[in-house]
């Protein structure tokens, strides 16, 4: 299943609602959502995971490398409402210590 | 819990083959993409060698997967083992196969991570190596060898860090399998998981 990604703005700052497989072979499609989410210039990002269907070590590479993009000018990134079995993933590579993580 | 294994002949080939593969895994392997010697299914594994490419489809993790989790109790669900069996075909086409480091080799730069990527799988010397896939069944331990037709590593299992932009492929096999060696020069991962069956 394809990755496909929605924005949206509000006052809190800008939600990237993630759909699909986020694995190796969405590498690319990943390549926009930064694109995207880099040239909004968002104060803060959350990425919605509750769509997700499958995460891989791939898209936890995307995740750390959109991280690292926004910290370099100061934008916090936050990962939400995770699937449980995404959530397993999350926690078997300690994503909390680079994500805050919310439920 | 899973129901007892049904045996099934040793000698099967031709139809009767891919019909048992297909019945045990549901993978349909399409002799054009399948390379090397034939797949076999029997009631203590099933043995699959196919292209990079194939190697990649998620498909074949679950069939593979679903195989291992319905005929032994397993601890882990099916979709942890194929997320397993995912990562484990990732490392051997991408590090293997391909001779490709990952994102952290590019300095983090996804553009040329990707370029570099469709380069390697242009060329048919690389794109075209072997996968293969087997699992075997021995006592109480079911054991995923997964194998690519690469150059190796010299130093195939650095010790697990924090969270970074590579390495979690490994990480994640290491949290899933009860049992992780690497063989062959590197090129042959093996993963063992208790089962009762």
């Amino acid at each position: 299943m394809a990755l496909t990604h929605t924005l949206t703005t509000d006052a809190r700052g800008l939600t990237v609602a993630l759909t699909g497989d986020f694995t190796f072979a969405e590498n690319g499609s990943f390549r926009r959502v930064v694109e995207d989410v880099t040239a909004a210039k968002p104060n803060a990002v959350f990425v919605d995971l509750s769509g997700l269907r499958l995460l891989d070590s791939a898209g936890l590479s995307m995740l750390v490398l959109l991280r690292d993009r926004l910290m370099k000018s100061g934008t916090h990134i936050t990962l939400c409402r995770p699937p449980s079995q995404i959530e397993r993933i999350l926690e078997v590579v300690d994503f909390k210590k680079l994500f805050t993580i919310l439920p | 819990m899973n129901d007892t294994p049904t045996p099934l002949p040793n000698d099967l080939s031709g139809t009767a083959l891919e019909e048992a593969l297909a019945q045990a895994t549901g993978l349909v392997i399409d002799p054009a993409v399948a390379v090397g010697k034939p797949p076999y299914v029997r009631a203590n594994g099933v043995r699959v060698v196919l292209s990079s490419r194939r190697a990649l489809d998620p498909s074949v993790a679950l069939g593979l997967a679903r195989w291992a989790t319905t005929r032994h109790r397993l601890v882990p669900p099916t979709e942890l083992v194929a997320t397993l069996i995912r990562e484990a075909a990732v490392n051997a086409t991408v590090h293997g196969n391909l001779g490709l480091p990952g994102l952290q080799g590019f300095g983090g730069d996804l553009d040329a991570y990707l370029s570099a990527m469709d380069e390697a799988l242009a060329c048919p010397d690389r794109a075209t190596r072997p996968v293969l896939f087997a699992w075997r069944s021995g006592g109480r331990l079911l054991t995923l060898h997964v194998r690519d037709g690469g150059n190796g590593f010299a130093s195939p299992l650095p010790p697990a860090v924090g969270p970074t932009v590579s390495g979690n492929g490994l990480r994640l096999i290491r949290s899933i399998a009860d049992r992780t060696r690497h063989s062959q020069g590197g090129r042959c991962l093996s993963v063992g998981f208790r089962c009762d069956a």
